[in-house]
């Protein structure tokens, strides 16, 4: 029942449109209540799967069964190989995680985000809750799965010797452009969703395609000569191929690819923070 | 402390949810969505320090302006000023998600109020004794009744000490007990100095705190003023409001097929009136007050001395009174087929503040078990306030003079034994 009060001061109109003045609002407003984020998000955590016998292990059983099952059914049953046909399931399980892993995580943010509003619908309805940091709690909450599955990710890249090269200091930055671009993706699809709940339907569909138009299960290799440049529409794709670049063939990313990545995440975060701000005051009319 | 200018607020309201899509498509040349003004122009001005009412009948548009205050929502135009720490007790369940336990979720709430985890922490240990919960503190919340959720919402509100503390209606939850406790820590706001906005249907509570209080009606306030004065209006627009109870005329089948009213119909009851002594509609009243009720009856057939009688009841159905011509040993008269008569009834309204309703009949002999006319259960109901000159406990008011004076003489000797 309770609350409250939010005490900054709410921005006026005149700058929506102006990217760089959005930033600033998103990054300060963000910054201001990043213990609210941080505890929201350590409670989404907590939530997800209490009242469960196995508890937060969930958060660990599932990327963990997603990378077996990926392994059986490819490297096993339909014996995929990279290259040479000489290479180990293993090499197969290491290539598909390097590409899976952020994809599972994109997909998950992306379709979360959604429905972040109607989530949070009791807040937004109800108090003075600041709809700019909730992106932040959607993001934020499935980051820390898929950080938990990269670990187990480096973990396995570490056991079997893959050991990543001093190309890895390029991870942090491909990671936080991937956010972006999720984040901007989740606030535009988010925001639309709240005035017509049938984007979320589409979504699901759109994902599974889209997930198939990605080169992270087989490699672009196999794809006739012709056909691969069209990957290049696909903004996924520099994505995959730099983690894959840098965590499977141990090798400095292209790092024009690398700047696309960053740039694109950039444009899709100051796209949906503009989108957000436009609509951020009919939200709370609607749910 | 709070200011608000000119403030309106539209929503549009869509037939379908395709519509929608159909005004998006059509990129602006088509609209398919209606406008609907939940608030128009509504100005007002909060002091520091002052205990603010808002009241008006659903849909008057007072959530709305309190979430608007809260910044919940955003005007469609106008402006608002505020200034301090806003708390407000909406609607329950807010904030508090079902499988954390009291504790945790009192901390993460605290956080949505703006707190530190310091500060939060710091006033654990007094919400936690304020709430009474016990065991329940760290149980989760979705194990609590209503009556528990309200306590540790209320409990957490106040704790953070606002600048701006909002209530709307949330107080009419939970037991009585609690329910004091709550009205003793909001004198303890008010002495602080603390700004209280207070939306509430209950007009008692209103008339004894507020200082000031606005009247909205359809979306504008159209008066602010005194508890008193708006008091007063607000009863008068309550009347016109309830539509002055009336079956219609000689619809006897309307009558007789009405749910609450029952009888013969050889004598029917048109209309029934609380007044106030300056014969004005109403439906709150002081206690104490002088007020008549007065009911027209047309009679259908030539009746010989019908019996006409009231009875008040409370909210939970008893019978605080009633009495009629019968036993009063007025007798009514004889009346012709066809004649109508106004029979009115004058008495002190000597009731505690509540909510009573009022029950008519129109019968022969001393209860309407025999013949009955016309008996027809819960008209309308209305309220009594509290008198502002003293203030009593319970249903009745028993007229009460106290005097003290030194009685001349000695100490009797036992007592001066025992000192």
């Amino acid at each position: 029942m309770v609350i409250i009060a939010w005490y900054g001061t709410f921005p006026q109109r005149d700058f929506r449109m102006n990217p760089v003045r959005t930033l600033v609002h998103f990054a300060k407003i963000n910054m201001e209540s990043r213990t609210l984020i941080t505890d929201l998000i350590r409670r989404d955590f907590r939530v997800r799967y209490l009242g469960s016998a196995m508890g937060s292990y969930w958060n660990f059983i599932h990327p963990l069964a997603m990378i077996a099952i990926y392994t059986v059914i490819f490297s096993y049953i339909m014996k995929v190989r990279l290259g040479d046909e000489q290479t180990s399931p293993l090499h197969f399980t290491i290539y598909l995680c390097a590409g899976l892993l952020p994809w599972t995580a994109f997909q998950e943010t992306v379709l979360r985000s959604s429905a972040q509003f109607h989530e949070h619908a009791n807040f937004i309805k109800k108090i003075a809750f600041p709809k700019e940091i909730i992106q932040s709690i959607t993001t934020g909450s499935t980051t820390l799965t898929f950080m938990i599955s990269m670990s187990f990710y480096l973990l396995l890249l570490l056991c079997t010797g893959h050991i990543p090269g001093l190309s890895a200091i390029c991870l942090p930055f491909l990671i936080l452009a991937q956010l972006l671009f999720a984040s901007g993706m989740g606030m535009i699809l988010g925001v639309f969703n709240v005035f017509l709940r049938d984007v979320q339907q589409v979504l699901n569909i759109l994902f599974q395609v889209w997930f198939w138009m990605t080169p992270v299960v087989y490699s672009i290799d196999r794809i006739p000569p012709f056909y691969q440049k069209f990957f290049l529409l696909n903004p996924f794709y520099y994505f995959s191929r730099t983690y894959q670049d840098i965590l499977v063939w141990q090798k400095w990313p292209d790092f024009r690819i690398l700047g696309i990545c960053l740039i694109l995440g950039l444009v899709s975060y100051t796209v949906g923070a503009a989108t957000l701000l436009l609509f951020r005051d009919q939200i709370a009319d609607e749910l | 402390m709070i200011t608000i200018q000119n403030i309106s607020k539209k929503f549009k309201v869509y037939p379908t949810r395709k519509d929608r899509l159909r005004e998006w498509l059509s990129f602006g040349k088509k609209t398919y969505h209606q406008d609907h003004w939940a608030l128009r122009n509504v100005s007002l001005n909060i002091e520091k320090g002052q205990i603010f009412g808002l009241i008006g009948l659903n849909g008057a548009g007072k959530s709305t302006l309190l979430k608007i205050i809260t910044g919940t929502l955003a005007p469609t135009s106008g402006t608002i000023e505020r200034s301090g720490k806003i708390a407000a007790l909406l609607e329950l369940g807010t904030g508090f998600h079902e499988e954390l336990n009291g504790r945790d979720n009192v901390i993460l709430n605290g956080k949505l109020l703006g707190l530190t985890e310091e500060e939060i922490l710091s006033r654990l240990d007094s919400i936690e004794q304020f709430c009474e919960l016990g065991d329940y503190f760290d149980k989760p919340v979705r194990t609590y009744s209503t009556g528990m959720y309200v306590r540790l919402a209320f409990a957490l509100a106040t704790s953070i000490d606002p600048d701006v503390l909002i209530i709307d209606e949330a107080l009419s939850v939970g037991d009585a007990y609690f329910q004091q406790k709550c009205v003793r820590r909001m004198h303890e706001f008010r002495q602080k100095g603390t700004t209280i906005l207070f939306v509430s249907h209950d007009l008692s509570m209103i008339k004894l705190f507020c200082d000031q209080v606005a009247l909205m009606q359809k979306g504008s306030v159209i008066a602010t003023g005194s508890a008193r004065e708006i008091l007063e209006l607000y009863n008068a627009k309550l009347a016109e409001h309830d539509e002055q109870f009336c079956l219609g005329h000689s619809s006897q089948q309307t009558s007789f097929h009405d749910p609450a009213s029952s009888g013969n119909g050889k004598a029917e009851i048109l209309s029934v009136q609380l007044q106030s002594e300056d014969h004005s509609d109403i439906r709150a009243i002081e206690a104490g007050k002088a007020c008549l009720l007065q009911l027209n009856v047309l009679f259908h057939e030539t009746v010989d001395n019908p019996t006409i009688g009231f009875l008040i009841r409370d909210r939970l159905g008893y019978d605080i009174f009633g009495t009629n011509t019968e036993r009063l040993y007025r007798p009514s008269g004889t009346w012709q087929k066809g004649t109508q008569a106004a029979f009115s009834f004058a008495f002190d309204m000597n009731l505690g503040p509540g909510e009573y309703t009022l029950s008519v009949a129109i019968h022969q002999d001393s209860t309407h078990v025999g013949e009955c006319y016309q008996w027809i259960d819960r008209i309308f109901s209305f309220r009594v306030l509290p008198r502002t000159d003293f203030q009593f406990l319970g249903v009745s008011l028993l007229h009460t003079t106290f005097s003290a004076e030194k009685v001349p003489g000695p100490l009797c000797p036992a007592a001066s034994q025992l000192n």
